[in-house]
């Protein structure tokens, strides 16, 4: 086999800044990294001797690098190496100084060509712009119907909705500046477009999903858990924050997807504790659950005032738990404001 | 209305800011047989009437005590009222709400009296009448000639007297006029149009023959010598159980809670077995259910507003005092109706649900537990409502509880109503049954 070698020097983003080739003398390939203009390979890195190091492979493609008496050496495998025998180089990556280089021969390994299938990725840039605008077009109708319907006085409806569209136009920029940010630091760049459609998908969901559920609360009489409404935000939060990081930071899905799922979760038991600790001791706490809907809505009648009044009388034993309960959790409240 | 002492809770709370001394008005010389006959009396100088107060608190003065409390060990009073001798071995007579701390807390407080000659000694408390804010005292040590009481006998326009010892500055005495019984009271009251300020609580009122006709036990902070006596007729009847052992402080907390639910089952019994309504823009909801519940109602008089607000509050002004915070044996009721020309149904219901929240109850922390709910929605007269019913208990009485009725309509596209029921200090089968009477009374009847 041919020795040929191709030495990539890599940014901090291991993307490829410039690509060496090197043809076999003798049986052998090799080359001298340094920032001398006599070394094959030049750098312009401050932390790199004139003549750093020296690249070989050899006929069986086995690539070793040896330190040529410089003052840092050489790093493979986060190992520090100075002077001596060669090193041998398995996983194809060096440094030097603070450089990052790439060993590849002809004994790589190329995964196989991806088939193109006329259609586009799921990721193109025309999908992603679909999506943002899909995503945007939601969340602003749901959001001006949220406006709309909690304004009762027209004359205030215009400030209203340029108030709020403009909050949340600012707070969802901040955001997605924050991560395109961070994809820039991690990737060498931005990803807007994709911050964006994380962002703008994630609160139409959660507008629309929060939305019908309150309505058919409303509609039905089902008087849910106040926690339905958090838990499902919660849900959405793991997964845009999951989306997220998965592109603006190196760390693999299932990694991302576990910070993604405990960061909202984690506050959202803390949050949920905290109002159920203060409303099991709070004697002024009603719990009311029900949504006034606009009648048309209503699709279960109420029960009658015979079948709910015998339903009552477990109130008695509640109330009694109630009390039993304060009086071992918080036997010694604080003094009433009004004391 | 509002007690008028203990001054070390009442000042802070500002009640009873009327001035002393300010008097005008002439006394009678004798008794009234009746307002016909007062017509014809002759209206005395003002300074028989000044004459005649002398010779009044000349006459009551040994046998008016100031009551203290202290807290713990302390040597500083914590609050203070009045009492005056009822029975001849040194029993007194002041009001409940004087005594209450001691009997609820008796391990924290104690009581001590001081004579007009500055003679002290300890009280223990006899009998109490939590229902009529009444309380028997024995003053050891102390048994001066009692007061001659003069029951079922007070009659507007006669001249009257009030002695205490108002906010620690000694004994004394203010003139007013008698204006009879309270007719829209549950809770007998003698109207007094006199100063009654912070610390007078438990002393006598007395017409002009210096016959006591009532327990000063009240006045309204805001208004001017709007005042109140517990008919004396009351204290007589304490008296009479007087012959009984002192009251056990062990079992104080029971008595108190027997006390509060057999006024609030009197209370719930007066209004009868079905409530009156009165339509509101086609709901019938409960009205005044009787004489002695104050009901208001109000609306919004902006014509452009988009959702039109009429409220209606009944009070039955039934709240008996035991404590800070802790006046149970009350009922209450406010309805908010609401109608719109302009608004669409889905704006309309935003804005009852956006009213809904503001409905907030006051609730100690240290002297109730939390409620304990039931949600439904249900079928009333001809529409549908969602309804909440709650109870809550009393963490140191046992037996009476508070019930909490939260109602809204659901069948208005465009007018519904928020209502709210709160009666407190009641028993829970009594409540539950109440709050039925409640819900039943609601129609459709546009």
């Amino acid at each position: 086999m041919e020795a040929v070698m191709v030495v990539e020097v890599l940014s901090g983003h291991h993307r490829v800044r410039t690509r060496y080739h090197f043809g076999a003398v003798g049986g052998e390939a090799r080359c001298t990294v340094g920032r001398s203009v006599a070394c094959d390979v030049v750098l312009d890195d401050p932390f790199v001797a004139a003549v750093h190091a020296r690249i070989s492979v050899d006929a069986e493609g086995r690539v070793t690098v040896t330190d040529l008496e410089s003052i840092n050496g050489i790093e493979i495998a986060g190992r520090r190496r100075h002077g001596g025998e060669p090193a041998e180089l398995d996983g194809g990556v060096f440094r030097v100084g603070h450089t990052r280089l790439r060993v590849r021969t002809a004994r790589e390994v190329v995964a196989p060509e991806r088939a193109d299938r006329g259609g586009s990725a799921w990721w193109s840039r025309g999908t992603e712009l679909k999506a943002l605008a899909a995503g945007s077009v939601v969340s602003i109708a749901v959001t001006v119907f949220e406006v709309w319907t909690s304004t009762t006085q027209p004359r205030e409806l215009s400030t209203a909705l340029v108030t709020t569209l403009l909050a949340l136009l600012g707070l969802t920029g901040l955001w997605i500046a924050l991560w395109a940010l961070a994809s820039r630091v991690a990737f060498g760049e931005s990803r807007w477009v994709r911050h964006a459609v994380i962002v703008a998908a994630a609160y139409a969901v959660v507008s629309v999903v929060t939305g019908l559920v309150d309505v058919v609360n409303g509609a039905l009489g089902l008087h849910l858990s106040p926690v339905v409404g958090p838990l499902l935000v919660a849900i959405a939060v793991s997964i845009a924050l999951s989306a997220h990081l998965v592109n603006a930071s190196p760390m693999r899905a299932r990694l991302a997807l576990g910070i993604g799922v405990t960061i909202p979760f984690v506050i959202l038991a803390v949050v949920l504790w905290t109002q159920a600790r203060s409303q099991n001791r709070s004697p002024s706490y009603v719990g009311d659950r029900d949504l006034v809907v606009p009648p048309a809505l209503v699709m279960r009648r109420g029960e009658s005032l015979e079948r709910f009044a015998p339903d009552l009388s477990d109130l008695r034993g509640k109330a009694d738990a109630n009390r039993a309960f304060v009086e071992r959790e918080d036997p010694s409240p604080e003094e009433d404001e009004s004391d | 209305m509002n007690r008028a002492g203990p001054p070390g809770r009442a000042v802070a709370r500002g009640i009873a800011l009327v001035l002393l001394g300010v008097t005008c008005g002439a006394a009678q010389s004798r008794l009234p047989a009746g307002e016909a006959d007062a017509r014809s009396q002759p209206v005395p100088s003002a300074a028989t009437a000044s004459t005649a107060a002398r010779v009044i608190l000349d006459r009551v003065r040994p046998s008016v005590i100031q009551i203290k409390g202290f807290f713990g060990t302390n040597t500083a009073e914590a609050f203070h009222g009045s009492g005056f001798a009822i029975g001849h071995r040194g029993v007194f007579v002041t009001n409940w709400h004087v005594v209450s701390e001691v009997v609820l807390y008796p391990e924290k407080y104690r009581l001590e009296y001081r004579t007009a000659a500055g003679a002290t000694g300890r009280v223990t408390v006899r009998a109490i009448d939590v229902r009529h804010d009444l309380a028997l005292v024995d003053a050891e040590g102390f048994a001066p000639p009692p007061l001659r009481l003069r029951p079922n006998a007070a009659i507007g326009g006669e001249r009257a007297y009030s002695v205490g010892f108002p906010l620690d500055v000694g004994l004394t005495i203010t003139e007013g006029i008698s204006n009879g019984r309270v007719e829209d009271s549950f809770e007998p009251r003698v109207h007094y149009s006199g100063a009654l300020n912070a610390g007078m609580s438990g002393g006598p009122g007395l017409d002009g023959a210096g016959n006591v006709i009532g327990v000063n036990v009240a006045g309204y902070r805001a208004s001017q010598l709007v005042a109140f006596l517990v008919p004396a007729e009351h204290a007589v009847g304490l008296l009479a159980g007087a012959s009984k052992p002192p009251l056990d402080v062990r079992q104080a907390r029971d008595e108190v809670a027997r006390q509060v639910r057999a006024h609030s089952d009197a209370m719930l019994a007066a209004l009868g077995p079905k409530l009156p309504t009165q339509n509101h823009h086609g709901y019938e909801l409960p009205s005044k259910p009787a004489a002695f519940v104050e009901c208001r109602a109000a609306g919004d008089p902006a014509p452009d507003q988009p959702v039109s607000v009429e409220r209606i509050g009944c009070d039955a002004k039934s709240s008996l005092y035991l404590g800070r915070n802790l006046q149970p044996g009350g009922l209450s009721f406010q309805h908010q109706v609401f109608t719109t020309r302009t608004l669409d149904p889905w704006r309309f219901a935003r804005g009852m649900q956006a009213a809904k929240g503001s409905d907030d109850l006051f609730g100690s922390r240290r002297q109730l537990a939390p409620f304990a709910c039931k949600q439904r929605n249900v079928e009333l007269g001809g529409f549908t409502a969602n309804a909440t019913v709650c109870l809550r208990a009393y963490r140191k009485l046992d037996g009476i509880y508070d019930l909490h009725v939260r109602v809204v309509s659901k069948n208005g596209p465009r007018q519904g109503f928020l209502s709210s029921l709160i009666v407190t200090g009641v028993a829970p089968e009594r409540a539950l049954a109440f709050a039925k009477t409640y819900l039943d009374a609601m129609q459709w009847k546009p």
